[in-house]
């Protein structure tokens, strides 16, 4: 079973080599002193979606699709005319490889690609159990990134966990709050708007349908 | 330009028609597409295209026009895609000397015009797209895209960035740049709206709405609860503990009418007792979940309770 977990985090473009080729920084460059060693190279083709189609392997996968296909990258997806500045969704290699900082876990996705989840993704949340009755639990969500901030829940649902909650990931227990990931298609109903990444980027909203859907 | 060219992809292109090099560029690179100079000639452009339609194989009976036009809509599979530059600082999109402003009342009657003889469903189109430099870049431009979506019944998409040559291909606007337009839909959906309330919801019975029983068919078996039953059944319900469920509702195995002052509210039995699905907000708002703490103490009042007659 393939699966690779994706990490939002913020870029800010600093070279283009292509349509899809590029180098960026993952803090404010400004910061940085410009400092191009700091420049990570990616290439916004290498997709989730590129490897559903069979264009790639899921070993080569960098990066989520844009947020007009159904991902939750922001910047690009093509250049000229793409953006510059916004979320860039890398997968777990991609992270290691160019030694990146992983955020929380409302700040990652999981993608399956074969095996019983087959295209799945279950987006990550800070959440909380408040009870249980039968198969259902009374779970309590945050918005993606508000979740470590002193913001309200986005609601209270009556949720089934296990057809709704990556199986791979162990569910909260009662009472505190903790990660939950779960799917696509339930988070939808659920919650509006995406994480905030760069944190000074108005909301976008949540994603409806993803990529490959 | 024959009319089955125009017809035959899944972008209908209409160019301005200006002595422009870059416009130009664009219309052949394109291929086929109509050339218009002003809201007369795209009329006719269009009523002549879609009498084609009427005629092609496979169209449906003019004389049920308005219904073919709604089958029609239902599997539209084409857009609209007016090709021009922006001008006026509200970056207006132009075709010749028009342009396309929805708070000009000239320009409302053309489409008006259009969305009356049902044009755009005829000719198969979803989707008109003003692909100008920046059509949706200022307050106007977007407003002039909300309001023709509202006028046309179609989705209709701008672009707040700058285009060119190189976004096109044989055929229309590539779809791989489709990330630049931003649409009606998008603009006029209201941010951050709360899906729910952030906390479970409490079971007020004071404040549950009286359901007209005659009105409403019940989806399953009906028993109507005195007002002793009633009490022994909400005795059974966590009240602090309600919450809607994502998803399609779970149907519900009985349909219980309780007495209130001056009516009946009604609840639904699911998932097996487990939970009582009430109605705070009315039938047609979705239902909330309240959990039921001994489903088989509620199985055996329902059991004593009498069955409604069916109003089918």
């Amino acid at each position: 079973m393939s699966k690779v977990t994706f990490y939002g985090l913020p870029a800010w473009v600093g070279a283009i080599h292509g349509p899809t080729a590029c180098e960026w920084w993952d803090h404010d460059p400004a910061q940085l002193s410009w400092d191009r060693s700091r420049l990570h190279p990616l290439d916004l083709a290498k997709t989730v979606s590129a490897a559903l189609a069979g264009q790639i392997s899921v070993a080569q996968v960098e990066v989520d699709d844009h947020a007009t296909k159904g991902g939750r990258t922001t910047i690009g997806p093509r250049w000229p005319g793409g953006a510059t500045i916004g979320a860039v969704w890398v997968s777990e290699s991609y992270l290691q490889a160019n030694q990146l900082t992983a955020p929380s876990h409302e700040f990652q996705l999981i993608q399956y690609f074969d095996g019983e989840q087959q295209n799945r993704r279950f987006y990550g949340f800070q959440a909380s159990v408040l009870q249980t009755q039968n198969q259902l639990s009374l779970v309590q969500l945050w918005h993606p990134g508000t979740g470590a901030t002193a913001a309200p829940p986005a609601g209270t649902w009556w949720l089934d966990l296990s057809a709704s909650a990556d199986p791979s990931t162990p569910p909260p227990g009662a009472g505190q709050p903790a990660p939950l990931y779960l799917d696509a298609k339930a988070a939808s109903q659920l919650v509006t708007v995406d994480p905030k990444i760069p944190t000074y980027v108005g909301t976008l909203p949540f994603p409806s349908a993803p990529p490959g859907a | 330009m024959e009319d089955p060219a125009l017809l035959a992809g899944p972008h209908l292109s209409v160019v301005s028609a200006e002595p422009d090099g870059e416009l130009q560029r664009i219309a052949r690179t394109i291929g086929p597409c109509v050339t218009v100079n002003g809201p007369r000639a795209l009329e006719a452009a269009l009523t002549r295209l879609a009498a084609a339609a009427d005629r092609a194989p496979g169209a449906a009976d003019r004389s049920a026009d308005r219904t073919a036009a709604r089958t029609a809509a239902r599997t539209a599979t084409r857009t609209l895609d007016l090709i021009g530059h922006t001008r006026t600082v509200a970056s207006l999109l132009s075709l010749g000397d028009w342009r396309i402003d929805a708070a000009d009342p000239a320009t409302v009657a053309v489409f008006r015009e259009l969305a009356e003889r049902a044009v755009l469903p005829r000719l198969g189109i979803h989707a008109l797209r003003l692909l100008g430099c920046r059509s949706a870049g200022s307050e106007r431009g977007r407003d002039t895209i909300c309001r023709l979506a509202a006028l046309l019944g179609v989705e209709v998409a701008g672009t707040r960035e700058l285009l060119h040559a190189g976004n096109y291909g044989p055929g229309g606007f590539r779809d791989e740049w489709s990330f630049l337009l931003v649409r009606a839909s998008e603009l006029r959906r209201p941010p951050d709206e709360p899906r729910g309330p952030p906390g479970p919801r409490t079971l007020e019975l004071a404040a549950l709405p009286a359901i007209a029983l005659a009105a409403h068919a019940a989806p399953c078996p009906r028993r109507i609860a005195s007002e002793h039953a009633t009490r022994r059944i909400l005795a059974l319900v966590r009240r602090a503990a309600g919450a809607c469920m994502p998803g399609p509702p779970p149907p519900p195995a009985i349909e219980l009418a309780l007495p209130l002052r001056g009516g009946h509210h009604l609840a639904h039995v699911v998932l097996d007792g487990g939970f009582l699905r009430l109605y705070p907000d009315g039938m047609a708002r979705p239902g909330v979940l309240f959990p039921v703490g001994d489903p088989d103490a509620l199985h055996r009042i329902i059991a004593g309770l009498p069955a409604a007659p069916d109003p089918r």
